[in-house]
């Protein structure tokens, strides 16, 4: 055993409003500059939809992340690099996202509002970022934002093609979901695995993943193995450029810009301890839909006496140590279950979670007789406007029963507190189903709703 | 209990008319404000009393004026809802729909009283009134009732609005339900949010009053966590009084300011009067007659102006200057005299009976950061066409076929009425592009200064992190700057002070608003009633004004401040806090200002502000407790009793922003933490509500609420489809062009005007102007996403790309608000013209009932009462736009 420890973070979907602020903030602080104006470290998607780069999700077609070959054995999906430069394939990168699938960044013509009178009211047109010249607007980086242009976009969501839910695409039964994104900073990270400069790097104290631009040399194979499309090129410097998980702010205890500007503050971020030694074991479980738990399995209890001693033996510091046990995402991933990895059927091992969306639901089972009958909500979420497989397809290889006991357990806390708060009498057998007591029912309800800053980061 | 009188529809039917009143059963001379105190019937004196808390006992002197259920001798009342049934009578409601009004019979038990004028009158309660238009059968197998919710053929049932709505009864009863049932096991906590949405349709208020109806029917108003809240368009600033007496210089000249209610500023200075289509006939009752009615919207409003009820500046032909040289006379009660003989004779006018007059025009237009031309204008191509005379894309034709009667009518179309327009804003949007004069403003990274409403508890300062740009400046530097110009100025132009003649509204929580008694009018001008200022029409006063001295008076806090303020009609004494000000502030030393604590930096005003509202300083708010209780006869002071010794500074709230302190000016009672919560003060310690019955009303009594049948909530549609009136401007049709309904709703991110045109949200979306249609509609009309269109009526034209998604019901189309013209905006076809902003096709419609005053809460008050900006009740063609013609020559 080898322990390390990482940073992680947590986002609530069921707080996510997409209003993209965590974008907005991330764009100013980092990629506010040439050569990054079509970098967004941080995006906000609307599900279903294609997002950006569109359909990143389709591996198929960008190849990235990891497989198993013949021998169960993980291999990059794109080819090994070793296999890359013998075969000459390093000088061109035939699965990476093009311009169109990022999108041509714009500005606009402003000073023309300050030009000369003219026959008719003169206006800014677009420009791109990239030429200079006037522009025809196709595409964007939050093109199809709440369901836009879903005749297009909607069902060509790669993760509808592995569904067996039939979505209709109606106004009675719309429905749709905000997805942050950045760089998951993955324990299993792909875009470390492909570089052939050396020039990607998983931190040994916190495991941010970062690009030394002193090293890089621009071969853009860590853009194709990243299977999130969260690496990009820089067009001036001609380097990798990613989500630093705004490591000075980490550095000095405070959390990522994102995190702190999050309006729904849907973000959680912690630190966890996880056996290093194991990680390849875990990344190549044959089934995809046991990815999730063999991650889980990875993760080390951070208050047991042994695994104390051996981290601190192999030089986790104290302070390190501490964050890992008052860590809000070990409280959520591991003890509670309630939050799950983003596709963790790439093998990556992610590091940036999620909590299944629920609201659109509650409709249903907080009806008049759910109070009397909170067995009403097993087959509330089997309804689900966002379907469970949907959200399996997203959250665990397709782990229909993982997502719904998360579902599950939200849910009973709602119905817990709601009885509570109007004074009303709660079978505690029913909290137990779904693996909640009245005191973890309670603090659980402080984490996610009330969400205090002191208790997210 | 409520009047019945006889139905204008059916000779042998009823229909309920005013609230009975003290008055007509009793002399007025009497009782004091007889007129003003409606009655209940006691169960246990067996008799009709007048309960407490009426507006009639707010304005009695030596009045405690407060709900607890006690008649005027102090007996213990219990108010009947029911009546106690003589009879039966059949009673005639208004019905309004789409294919025309009628009349819905029900029946009603009655009661016959003998008035004091010897008649008998048949009464009955608001709740019976209420049961009987529902539908309700009380047991008796009434054939007019409902047989049930699922009685399709009866108004008002679950049954019945599925053949309106859609939406299904089942469904409508399921939440009814829980909506009730949660409120019964919380004890009232069941809460309505209501966005801006519902505001921005012509018959809002019947839809507002039906949410809040079923509120209060499950007892949800005023406790915390219950009843009715509101996000968007009613906001009010946290300390109060210190703005209102620094922003409108009552620091040192009391009511001097001219404060409109914009919607009827802008019908009429933007011409859009002229152009108005709206048959108000179909708005109307066929129950109840009036001999006040008007066809069209504008006369009502004129009524409005000269009974007092609605502000309207200009105020007269006349400049304001002109009286008291005219008259030579600066003694107001003579100057009103000769004011009144004219307007009598016809040789003075309300200058909004022409707004196309040269002298009644505005003329200079000074725009404090608002994109009021794009943005914020509803009817933006009126607004370039008549105040601005730009390049527009009105196909609109004024409309002589409904000339308001009241009004001069003027063929010739005037345009370009402003002559000088200053605006103040820190980005390039279309309202500075069409400005003379662009002042650069400091943004909120820049400067020193206040953020509250009263939907947030607490109370921030803005604080700057780099000085401001360029030659921006903070807008009290701003306007420091052009007062400074301005006083300069005077000095040779008006050396000499000026007496200004104020025309004033009759003013709610004044006792303005119990002028005009039992909600009948009384036209002076139809010779109805005497001329009476500041009673049967606007009050009238003197103002002096030295505009050589305006500059010392701006930078230094006036010596009005010091002495009684308040709000709510709550008055109290910040004498000591002014002079504590002198010490925290510093004084001038020299002048007209001597003696006065500075106001000439912003963080100065701030402290200012923050040290003289009970908001923000705990003494204040003692104080004001403490003249509430006086007021009520309640005790109240415990409520801020915790948070005395605050006292907020802009230093201690930069320091951590602090929560607001409860003060009776708001009507929360909530204290030690706890969240504002609307009306408990009202519900919990029984202040009252300031309305006619001094409690929470179903029923509005006044002439014009009956004549358009809304004394009761009721369904109203929206107003018919319409693209193009007749006589308008003739387009030529095109190929699978569509008529949809056309919405300006909030996007998730461009709340009005500002900030959604930056690059940075742009590029989070489309880039320009666009509009979302369904799947359904694009189909039809053949186009695909991103397409660009062309969308229509009258009003205007715009020009957006095409949002498909399934997210949008067919028939409908959105434009979210705030696209301006300056970004992506294509010529259009039509006019062969730069295309509108989101506002283009959108136009005025403002609607009588929201213009009564002088009457209870009926009555005008700045920021809180007028008709409303709706523009949702409209419809386009829309195309997709054949050649995309960016024309930038």
């Amino acid at each position: 055993m080898k322990i390390k420890a990482q940073i992680g973070m947590v986002l609530n979907l069921d707080k996510c409003i997409g209003c993209h602020t965590c974008s907005v903030t991330c764009k100013n602080t980092w990629t506010n500059r040439p050569g990054a104006e079509y970098m967004w470290f941080n995006n906000v998607e609307t599900k279903p939809g294609v997002g950006y780069p569109k359909r990143w999700e389709d591996e198929d077609h960008y190849k990235g992340g990891w497989e198993l070959n013949s021998k169960g054995k993980l291999q990059l999906r794109a080819g090994n690099k070793v296999n890359k430069i013998a075969l000459g394939k390093i000088f061109y990168q035939p699965d990476m996202p093009e311009l169109d699938d990022y999108y041509e960044p714009w500005t606009y013509d402003y000073q023309t509002l300050f030009g000369p009178e003219k026959a008719h009211q003169p206006v800014a047109r677009a420009t791109s970022q990239i030429t200079g010249l006037k522009m025809d607007l196709k595409t964007g980086p939050n093109w199809d934002d709440d369901l836009a242009g879903s005749p297009e976009y909607f069902k060509a969501d790669p993760n509808m093609e592995k569904i067996e839910t039939d979505i209709k695409a109606n106004f009675e039964q719309a429905f749709m979901m905000y997805l942050p994104r950045l760089c998951e900073h993955c324990l299993n990270a792909p875009c470390v695995a492909s570089c052939p400069s050396g020039a990607m790097y998983k931190r040994d104290e916190d495991g941010i993943v970062l690009v030394d631009q002193e090293r890089c040399r621009g071969w853009r194979f860590c853009m194709t193995g990243c299977p999130y499309k969260k690496v990009y090129f820089n067009w001036k410097t001609h380097k990798a450029e990613k989500c630093t998980f705004c490591y000075p702010r980490i550095e000095e205890g405070e959390p990522t810009v994102c995190a702190e500007t999050c309006v729904g503050r849907i973000r959680y971020i912690g630190a966890m301890l996880y056996d290093a030694d194991r990680v390849e074991e875990a990344a190549e479980t044959p089934e995809e839909d046991q990815l999730y738990q063999a991650q889980l399995d990875l993760f080390l209890d951070p208050n047991d006496p042994d695994i104390i001693e051996q981290a601190l033996a192999d030089g986790i510091s104290e302070e390190m140590l501490e964050a890992a046990q008052n860590s809000p995402i070990y409280r959520m991933a591991v003890e509670e279950k309630i939050a799950f990895p983003l596709h963790p059927e790439y093998r990556t091992m992610p590091m940036v979670w999620y909590i299944p969306p629920l609201s659109p639901v509650m409709n249903y089972f907080e009806g008049r007789d759910s109070i009397k009958d909170p067995e009403m909500i097993f087959p509330g979420i089997d309804e689900m406007r966002i379907p469970v497989d949907y959200l399996a397809s997203l959250l665990t290889g397709g782990n229909v029963p993982a997502i719904k006991g998360a579902l599950y357990k939200l849910a009973m806390m709602r119905l817990y507190m709601r009885a509570k708060t109007g004074g009303k009498d709660f079978d505690a057998a029913k909290l137990q189903r779904v693996g909640l007591t009245e005191n973890t029912a309670t603090s659980l309800y402080r984490l996610l709703a009330i969400a205090k800053y002191e208790d997210r980061f | 209990m409520v009047i019945l009188k006889p139905s204008a529809a059916n000779s042998n039917d009823y229909t309920s008319g005013r609230f009975m009143r003290i008055s007509d059963l009793q002399g007025t001379d009497t009782v004091a404000n007889a007129e003003w105190k409606p009655v209940v019937y006691d169960r246990n004196q067996a008799k009709v009393v007048v309960p407490n808390g009426t507006i009639g006992q707010r304005w009695e002197a030596g009045q405690q004026w407060n709900l607890t259920l006690k008649d005027a001798d102090g007996q213990a009342i219990d108010p009947q809802l029911n009546i106690t049934a003589e009879q039966q009578v059949t009673i005639d409601f208004p019905t309004f729909d789409a294919d025309g009004n009628g009349v819905l019979k029900r029946h009603v038990p009655v009661q016959t009283v003998t008035f004091a004028d010897g008649s008998q009158r048949l009464v009955t309660t608001v709740y019976e009134l209420m049961l009987a238009q529902y539908g309700i059968d009380q047991g008796n197998h009434d054939q007019l009732a409902a047989s049930g919710y699922d009685d399709a053929n009866s108004r008002y049932t679950p049954a019945w609005q599925e053949t309106v709505t859609g939406v299904k009864a089942s469904l409508v009863v399921q939440i009814a339900r829980e909506f009730a049932q949660n409120a019964l096991d919380t004890g009232g906590k069941t809460m309505v949010i209501m966005g801006a949405g519902i505001n921005h349709w012509f018959n809002s208020d019947m839809t507002y009053r039906s949410i809040i109806n079923n509120l209060m029917l499950c007892g949800c108003e005023g406790v915390s966590g219950g009843g009715w809240a509101h996000y968007v368009g009613q906001e009010k600033l946290r300390p109060q009084e210190g703005w209102g007496a620094i922003a409108f210089a009552n620091d040192w000249q009391a009511g001097g300011a001219r404060q409109q209610n914009g919607t009827s500023f802008f019908y009429f200075a933007s011409d859009q009067w002229k152009y108005d289509e709206l048959d108000n006939e179909a708005q109307k009752s066929p129950v109840s007659a009036s001999k006040h009615a008007y066809e069209h919207a504008a006369d009502y409003n004129q009524l409005a102006i000269r009974l007092g009820w609605l502000p309207s500046y200009p105020q007269f032909d006349r400049s304001s200057l002109a009286f008291a040289k005219e008259y030579q006379s600066t003694d107001i009660n003579e100057i009103s005299q000769h004011v009144v003989d004219e307007l009598k004779s016809g040789q003075l006018h309300f200058a909004a009976e022409n707004p196309d007059a040269n002298q009644n025009q505005p003329k200079g237009l000074f725009i404090w950061r608002s994109n009021l031309f794009t943005s914020s204008g509803k009817g933006q191509e009126y607004f370039m066409k008549h105040l601005l005379g730009a390049e527009n894309g009105l196909l609109a034709k004024s409309n002589s076929r409904c000339q308001p009667e009241e009004m001069v009518w003027n063929d010739d179309t005037v345009t370009g009425k402003l002559d000088l327009v200053i605006d103040m804003d820190f980005r390039m949007v279309a309202t500075p592009m069409y400005s003379d004069v662009v002042l650069p403003a400091a943004t909120w990274y820049e400067k020193a200064d206040l953020s509250s409403t009263d939907m947030h508890p607490f109370i921030h300062p803005f604080n700057a992190a780099i000085n401001p740009m360029w030659e921006s400046k903070s807008d009290w530097q701003q306007f420091k700057t052009l007062a400074k110009t301005f006083s300069t100025m005077a000095k040779k132009y008006y050396p000499e002070p000026q007496y200004d003649l104020k025309t004033q509204p009759l003013g709610h929580d004044s006792k303005g608003e119990i002028s005009q008694p039992l909600g009948e009018i009384r036209d002076w001008k139809k010779g109805e009633i005497d001329a009476i200022p500041g009673q049967t029409m606007p009050a009238l006063s003197l103002i002096k004004r030295d505009y050589t001295q305006v500059y010392d008076k701006y930078i230094a806090l006036g010596p009005n401040a010091r002495g009684k303020e308040g709000g709510l009609g709550f008055s109290y004494d910040v004498t000591t806090e002014y002079d504590e000000l002198k010490d925290i502030l510093g004084v001038y030393d020299r002048g007209v200002n001597a003696g006065c604590p500075k106001l000439d930096q912003d963080k100065r005003v701030v402290d200012a502000i923050l040290h003289i509202s009970s908001t923000s300083n705990g003494h204040v708010a003692k104080k004001a407790w403490a003249n509430a209780e006086t007021v009520t006869g309640r005790s109240l002071s415990d409520i801020s009793a915790g948070r005395t010794e605050e006292q907020m500074s802009f230093k201690s709230i930069t320091v951590q922003p602090a929560e607001a302190i409860p003060t009776p000016i708001f009507t929360s009672a909530k204290h030690d933490g706890d969240r504002y919560s609307p009306f408990t003060v009202n519900i919990e310690r029984l202040v009252p509500f300031r309305t006619l019955t001094g409690r929470q009303q179903f029923y509005l009594d006044h002439e014009i609420f009956q004549e358009y049948g809304e004394s009761l909530a009721n369904y109203k549609p929206t107003l018919p489809p319409q693209v193009m009136a007749p006589g308008d401007t003739e387009i030529a049709p095109a190929d699978n062009e569509l008529t949809l309904r056309y919405m300006t709703p909030h996007g998730k991110w461009n709340i009005h005007t500002m900030y959604y045109d930056n690059l940075e949200m742009l590029t989070l979306f489309r880039g320009g102007p666009n509009v979302w249609l369904s799947p359904v509609d694009a189909d039809k009309a053949g186009i695909k996403d991103n397409d660009w269109l062309e969308i229509y009526n009258r009003n205007g034209v715009v020009t957006a790309r095409a949002v498909v998604s399934h997210r949008m019901p067919a028939g409908a189309m959105y434009m979210y608000h705030a696209q301006d013209m300056e970004i992506q905006e294509p010529l259009s076809t039509i006019t062969g013209n730069r295309g509108g902003s989101h506002n283009a096709p959108t136009q005025i419609h403002v609607k009588p009932t929201q213009m009564v005053g002088g009457y209870g809460q009926l009555s005008y008050g700045f920021n809180y009462y007028g008709p409303i900006g709706n523009q949702r009740d409209l419809y386009v063609n829309v195309r997709k736009l054949k050649k995309v013609n960016w024309n930038e020559d």
